[in-house]
């Protein structure tokens, strides 16, 4: 540790060649424990698509409130899944050192976007045309289902070019030391990769452009969904707000997201020389800076529904707030806002590995809570198109099916993302290589101080 | 004019900017040789010359198609079947905006995708010369050069500690002078 209080990675210390051996060595030796994580998630997505079926599926679209849960678990995992590979892109964007082995931690869960893409689809089913009722496209020919659809095709198209043009070059690493068959998967997804300098060249700005791209379609598409299934189905429910509460929330999740994984490849990935307290410390002031938005945001929309209090008004408070999802709602400005605030305002906490783990464990739950809450708003009420809201619908529990449902596709979403990590190196071979050359420690009088190159 | 290529495949960044520097005194040009790593290096480590591109052209295109094909969709079909509503505009901007965002967006996504594999010369059905050493941290100097030259090219690059050359006979066959075992998985 240097005298001013900064660790100092290890991972810096090492050779190009030391992490491409552990890199292949990560691919190769994934243990009894990984393979016990896969069991256990397949096991816990056929009981989520068991209960897709048994439940809504076979109970059919009149009655939205049937599917509450499976939008709850769809909106979670966008706010999650789908979240995580924007952290990735902000952060190359930044092009600090710090965050090179946390990338691919953050872009890994792309390998997922399947799983909400699916439940998105189920879904179309629960919405009516947006003729004659408030929306977002305002009785557009084939709204909402043709163009949030696209949207959605748009969004998980992005992601799966992006993790893929982002792994390639360590697809190749794979392809001449792991797997020597010409015909293999590592060699046909490195395809001719030789790392020239025009290959760099182009695969620097492509991941630029297709992170960007994700970034963007990551918000419209999130705003689509606020509309469609939430702001939609409330009459007289117009906030401008909203959406960017919803997209900001993801973000925040999906920072925690992030730290829970980094933890986890911690302890049991053989990830302990990348994933250091510089990572940590990094994302826990993100993740303190969204939880302070999150409440920003929250507040912004709370306050003028509360100030203008028309009869109607006072009915969306109790519905969203204090009445109906009052202790929801108590869980998530707990565990979203509190908990980093309380939590991640020490620098000792923050400068920790569990301090940042728990408070993201928490994040994660108040995340959940507050998709469960909307995803209950969204599906109860009766009347949509009524001109206001004049009638607060009671509370909607889960059913076994409900909370089967909710763990399976959780599940699922999880063990995909294991078994991409069989394939695809994390944390990224090349990306940590490449900053082993712009980062070094010196001397400085008495002090040892890391001198970092910044070549663009 | 025919070109050949010779590959000199070096332990580290001395070695490898001390064979650019034998091939630089042996009359050759920056232009004459490329770099093959398994991490991008700051432009210009190896006085190479930098990798030119137009990549930034194919998202622009992309987004102007996305964004001409929403706006035909969308003001298209309000303008060949105009139904005037309460003597409001005819063209609903609003929800036109939304429309001929994800046209714009997935326009720029597919053309920046296909601008990625035209701008890497994808598929290529072969490596050529090439050494399985280099995405193991070694550094690959790869010279092309007309074929009358390729002995010098190949001189100069020997000159310096390598620990591979591989290079092409007249048939296109690829000799590697030292066999690479990969790492395997236990590397």
């Amino acid at each position: 540790m240097s005298s001013h209080g900064h660790i100092v990675p290890r991972v810096w210390s090492l050779s190009p060649r030391e992490i491409a051996a552990d890199g292949t060595r990560r691919i190769g030796e994934l243990g009894s424990l990984y393979r016990l994580g896969i069991i256990v998630a397949a096991v816990l997505a056929v009981v989520g698509i068991v209960s897709l079926i048994a439940g809504p599926l076979l109970q059919g679209y009149s009655d939205r409130a049937v599917w509450t849960y499976v939008t709850a678990v769809f909106f979670f995992l966008m706010s999650t899944v789908a979240a995580a590979p924007c952290l990735s892109v902000g952060l190359r964007l930044a092009r600090g050192h710090w965050r090179r082995p946390v990338n691919r931690v953050a872009e890994i869960w792309a390998a997922a976007l399947i799983v909400p893409a699916i439940l998105f689809f189920v879904l179309q089913g629960t919405h009516p045309s947006s003729m004659d009722r408030s929306s977002l496209w305002m009785g557009w020919p084939g709204a909402p289902w043709l163009w949030s659809s696209i949207m959605m095709i748009s969004l998980v198209a992005c992601g799966y070019a992006f993790l893929y043009i982002s792994a390639r070059p360590d697809f190749a690493i794979l392809r001449d030391q792991v797997d020597p068959n010409p015909k293999g998967f590592f060699a046909r997804m490195a395809g001719d990769w030789r790392g020239t300098i025009k290959q760099w060249a182009v695969h620097d700005r492509g991941l630029s452009y297709i992170g960007v791209f994700y970034l963007m379609l990551f918000v419209g598409t999130m705003t689509v969904i606020s509309s469609d299934f939430i702001i939609g189905m409330v009459p007289g429910y117009h906030s401008s707000i909203f959406p960017v509460y919803w997209v900001v929330t993801s973000f925040q999740a999906g920072i925690a997201l992030t730290i829970v994984t980094s933890a986890i490849l911690r302890k049991f990935g053989g990830a302990e020389k990348y994933l250091e307290l510089d990572q940590f410390w990094g994302l826990s002031k993100m993740l303190l800076a969204f939880g302070l938005l999150w409440f920003y945001f929250w507040w912004s929309e709370f306050i003028i529904t509360w100030y203008s209090r028309m009869p109607y008004e006072v009915n969306f408070l109790r519905f969203f707030f204090f009445d109906t999802y009052l202790w929801l709602f108590v869980i998530v400005i707990g565990f979203c806002f509190l908990a980093p605030l309380l939590g991640l305002m020490w620098n000792f906490v923050r400068r920790s590995y569990n301090g940042p783990t728990v408070v993201a464990v928490l994040v994660l739950l108040g995340i959940m809570a507050d998709r469960i809450r909307l995803a209950s708003i969204g599906s109860t009420v009766e009347d949509i198109y009524a001109p206001y809201f004049l009638e607060v619908p009671s509370t909607h529990y889960p059913g076994v099916f409900d909370v089967l449902l909710t763990v399976g596709f959780i599940g699922a979403a999880v063990g995909i993302v294991l078994v991409a990590m069989r394939f695809i190196a994390v944390p990224s071979i090349w990306e940590v290589t490449s900053g082993l050359w712009l980062r070094k420690m010196r001397k400085f009088k008495k002090a040892e101080v890391i001198v970092i190159g910044k070549p663009e | 004019m025919a070109f050949r290529e010779v590959l000199g495949v070096y332990k580290d960044l001395d070695t490898a900017v001390a064979a650019t520097d034998a091939f630089a005194d042996a009359g050759f040009t920056r232009e004459d040789f490329d770099v093959l790593t398994n991490a991008p290096y700051p432009e210009g480590a190896f006085g190479e010359d930098p990798g030119r591109h137009r990549l930034f052209m194919f998202p622009l295109i992309g987004a102007a198609s996305g964004f001409a094909v929403g706006l035909l969709i969308t003001a298209g079909t309000q303008l060949a079947y105009p139904l005037v509503t309460y003597g409001m505009p005819l063209l609903s901007i609003p929800p036109m905006i939304v429309i001929m965002y994800e046209g714009t967006m997935l326009g720029a996504l597919i053309f920046t995708v296909l601008g990625v594999l035209f701008e890497s010369r994808l598929p290529r059905l072969r490596l050529g010369v090439y050494d399985k050493r280099i995405t193991y941290g070694s550094i690959g100097i790869l010279a092309r050069v007309p074929a009358d030259r390729i002995d010098d090219a190949e001189k100069a690059l020997r000159s310096v500690e390598h620990e591979n050359i591989v290079s092409e006979n007249d048939n296109g066959d690829v000799i590697s002078e030292n066999e690479y075992e990969p790492r395997g998985a236990q590397a």
